[in-house]
């Protein structure tokens, strides 16, 4: 199942829609990274349908507000600041062409924090992993797969 | 080599060349936690930034760092306002954490804004390396908010990438009174890399002081901003020092540059007002100019001032963007020696 979040990775969490009697609305089915970002604001929002969201309030289409903090699209043009980190995803279409017309470029060329290259190293090594595993299931080497598969989730807990 | 010793933010500079300054900020957010331009930004989350500070700051104390909580009659802050205009305006709480010329303030526009801060602006290498190294120290004990497309993520879009923001205040007296001081703001203006302040109000230049800062963050490395920005202050402070060659050569315009001192000085000793705030700074910036180059007898007026510490002194403590300065109360308890010996 995908996540009802970006509508493109697989579902893993499963967080559920507490009502006013405290029974169960409704479910939500989010992949690991979803999971991580969403706000509490946004899953309690009463337009909330599962199976509906990527489409209603997928962050990079929805202008009205940035989903986690809720700042809006007007009040960084009144003011020129965002409010938290994720209004960044919420309006890149917008911030874009502000970028392309303001800065020298839309990435990125200086330095970078160490805690983030340690943890890039990692997920490269884990995506590296994963293309030697899918290769030895195909090569049904189930013995070099199952000592791979112990490496990558020694890596995976390094990420958390 | 001690490169800082004695010089910057809370040190005075001794020598009589360029009273050029600079400063290099680093914006720096905590990931997860609303930046304090949000209105989310409670004081919940001002303590939690507060608190993960702390965390940073503990060895730094016993290293001599200091910890301020703000107010608006901070003398710290008073002197960081030519970097940050909105320091003392600003209603958050906000903290200072310092040593000599580097900092950080904490809970300004940004979570974190790290600073250097100095005199010479013709080499800012040794300032990034230190700036640079006081980031990775913070670093390594926070998360911060970072995309790998975006780089540094700010409150401001202005900011993001690096997050590297250079400024440099220039005092361009000789070249203000050979091409004329709007002629210089507008040659500023009308350039692309870089954005130019001033002081006064609705853009009026006071005391010759230019502030300029670079645009670009975002696309660009730290090295390559800081060479352009080099690069840039260098050719500028080029011309100044022509212009002034020029004026020591030409005795003509020695001539004029006096019969405007002298018409300016007696004008002002005769009935001074609040808004002749931009004549008195224009007059001792003037001033400065002629006592460096030695084109103007220092035996009148002012004669048992050095007017190079009141100058100090001026954008030191009374030229702060945004701030109210009582020229008039300055004038009569710091001054009024000058005014019984005229």
């Amino acid at each position: 199942m995908k996540c009802d979040m970006c509508g493109w990775r697989e579902a893993k969490v499963v967080v559920y829609l507490i009502g006013a009697e405290r029974e169960v609305k409704n479910k939500l089915f989010l992949c690991s990274a979803c999971s991580r970002e969403v706000s509490v604001s946004w899953v309690v929002s009463p337009d909330s349908q599962k199976g509906s969201l990527s489409t209603r309030i997928s962050p990079l289409e929805e202008k009205e507000s940035c989903p986690f903090c809720g700042w809006q699209w007007e009040e960084f043009l009144e003011s020129g600041l965002f409010g938290c980190p994720h209004c960044y995803n919420s309006y890149f279409p917008d911030i874009k062409n502000w970028l392309l017309e303001n800065q020298l470029g839309t990435h990125h060329r200086g330095k970078n924090p160490a805690n983030w290259r340690k943890k890039n190293k990692i997920r490269n090594a884990i995506l590296r992993l994963s293309r030697d595993l899918e290769k030895c299931i195909e090569e049904e080497n189930y013995e070099k797969a199952g000592q791979l598969k112990k490496i990558m989730e020694k890596l995976n807990a390094h990420l958390k | 080599m001690n490169f800082f010793s004695n010089r910057g933010l809370f040190g005075s500079r001794k020598d009589k060349q360029f009273p050029d300054r600079v400063a290099l900020v680093l914006s720096r957010n905590l990931a997860h936690i609303p930046f304090p331009s949000s209105t989310y930004f409670s004081p919940i989350w001002s303590g939690e930034v507060q608190e993960e500070v702390r965390k940073v700051y503990l060895p730094l104390a016993r290293k001599g760092f200091s910890w301020v909580g703000v107010t608006s009659h901070s003398k710290e802050l008073k002197l960081l306002s030519w970097v940050f205009p909105d320091l003392l305006s600003d209603s958050l709480e906000k903290i200072l954490i310092y040593k000599g010329n580097l900092g950080t303030i904490v809970n300004y526009q940004d979570h974190l804004s790290l600073f250097v801060e100095g005199w010479s602006c013709s080499n800012l290498e040794p300032y990034w390396n230190k700036l640079n190294r006081w980031d990775n120290l913070w670093e390594k004990q926070l998360e911060y908010a970072y995309s790998e497309q975006l780089g540094y993520l700010s409150s401001s879009p202005s900011r993001l990438g690096t997050g590297l923001k250079i400024y440099v205040r220039l005092h361009l007296p000789a070249l203000s009174f050979l091409y004329g001081e709007d002629k210089i703001y507008q040659w500023f203006k009308d350039g692309d890399k870089f954005r130019v302040e001033v002081y006064g109000e609705e853009d009026q230049v006071l005391a010759h002081l230019f502030v300029v800062s670079n645009l670009f963050t975002l696309g660009i490395k730290e090295t390559e901003i800081l060479k352009m920005t080099q690069d840039f202050v260098r050719e500028i402070q080029g011309w100044e020092k022509q212009a002034r060659a020029f004026l020591v050569k030409s005795p003509s315009h020695q001539d004029i540059f006096w019969q405007i001192m002298e018409s300016q000085y007696k004008g002002l000793m005769r009935t001074y007002k609040e808004q002749d705030k931009k004549k008195f700074l224009d007059f001792v910036s003037f001033w400065l100019l002629a006592q460096e180059e030695g084109i103007m007898p220092q035996s009148r007026g002012f004669s048992f001032m050095k007017i190079h510490d009141l100058w100090v002194k001026i954008v030191n403590e009374g030229l702060s963007k945004g701030q109210n300065w009582k020229i008039l109360d300055f004038l009569e308890t710091e001054l009024g020696r000058i005014f019984n010996d005229v």
